[in-house]
């Protein structure tokens, strides 16, 4: 999501109304799982990172499509990962990508969503609603608002 | 002995400031990949509370916020 989520973090989740999760979604080649493994190797280190990653890889995602080691590195560097030993270290390892690995198994078959992207808003009372695809923030806010309590 | 006067000293700076903007001009485009594009798009949407769900996965925004947004989607 790039389009509204500025608008939703302003309006909901600045004022603790809403807490946005990502779950990633595997199903475009080997620089799905790249990318993913990058925004996860640098929130090992602090969650905040793993977001900082996340927004940079998802503003430059033509460039991401044919990105290679050098530019995941340097990318997570110029975010504010320090231990750049450890994030290289959790990059090229396979421990994180077999743990992504599981997260999209569980996301196709637990979850049921094979839609990209898909969008679960639920409320105090668990129950999600579903939506599919881009949106715009008119949608997402009179979802939101409607699962407040 | 070459003495320079005040219309050649300016003259100077002003062959001098042109030198140097062309060297800036140089490096800003020997610089100008994909990775420092990257870099240059800093991400300014990161709230101050984040962190990691019980899945392993991470969210932002109060923890105990009344309404979660789960994103299920691809970096590409």
């Amino acid at each position: 999501m790039q389009g509204p989520e500025k608008e939703i973090i302003t309006t909901h989740v600045g004022p603790g109304a809403v807490r946005i999760v990502y779950w990633p979604m595997l199903d475009l080649g080997p620089n799905s799982v790249n990318a993913a493994t990058a925004a996860f190797c640098a929130g090992e280190q602090d969650p905040v990172l793993f977001w900082r990653v996340h927004d940079t890889l998802f503003a430059n995602q033509r460039s991401v499509y044919l990105a290679n080691h050098t530019y995941f590195h340097d990318t997570a560097a110029a975010q504010g990962v320090e231990d750049m030993d450890a994030f290289d270290a959790c990059f090229e390892g396979e421990e994180m990508r077999d743990f992504l690995h599981t997260l999209d198994e569980t996301r196709r078959e637990e979850r049921q969503v094979s839609v990209r992207p898909t969008f679960d808003i639920a409320g105090p009372d668990g129950e999600p609603e579903r939506i599919f695809g881009s949106q715009s923030f008119d949608v997402y806010d009179a979802i939101i608002r409607a699962h407040l309590p | 002995m070459y003495i320079l006067s005040t219309g050649n000293r300016r003259q100077h700076a002003l062959i001098l400031s042109v030198i140097l903007l062309l060297l800036g001009s140089l490096t800003a485009c020997a610089g100008n990949d994909e990775t420092s594009s990257a870099i240059t798009e800093a991400a300014d949407l990161v709230p101050i509370i984040a962190g990691q769900t019980a899945d392993g996965t991470y969210y932002r925004g109060q923890p105990d916020a009344p309404v979660t947004l789960t994103e299920y989607s691809d970096f590409l």
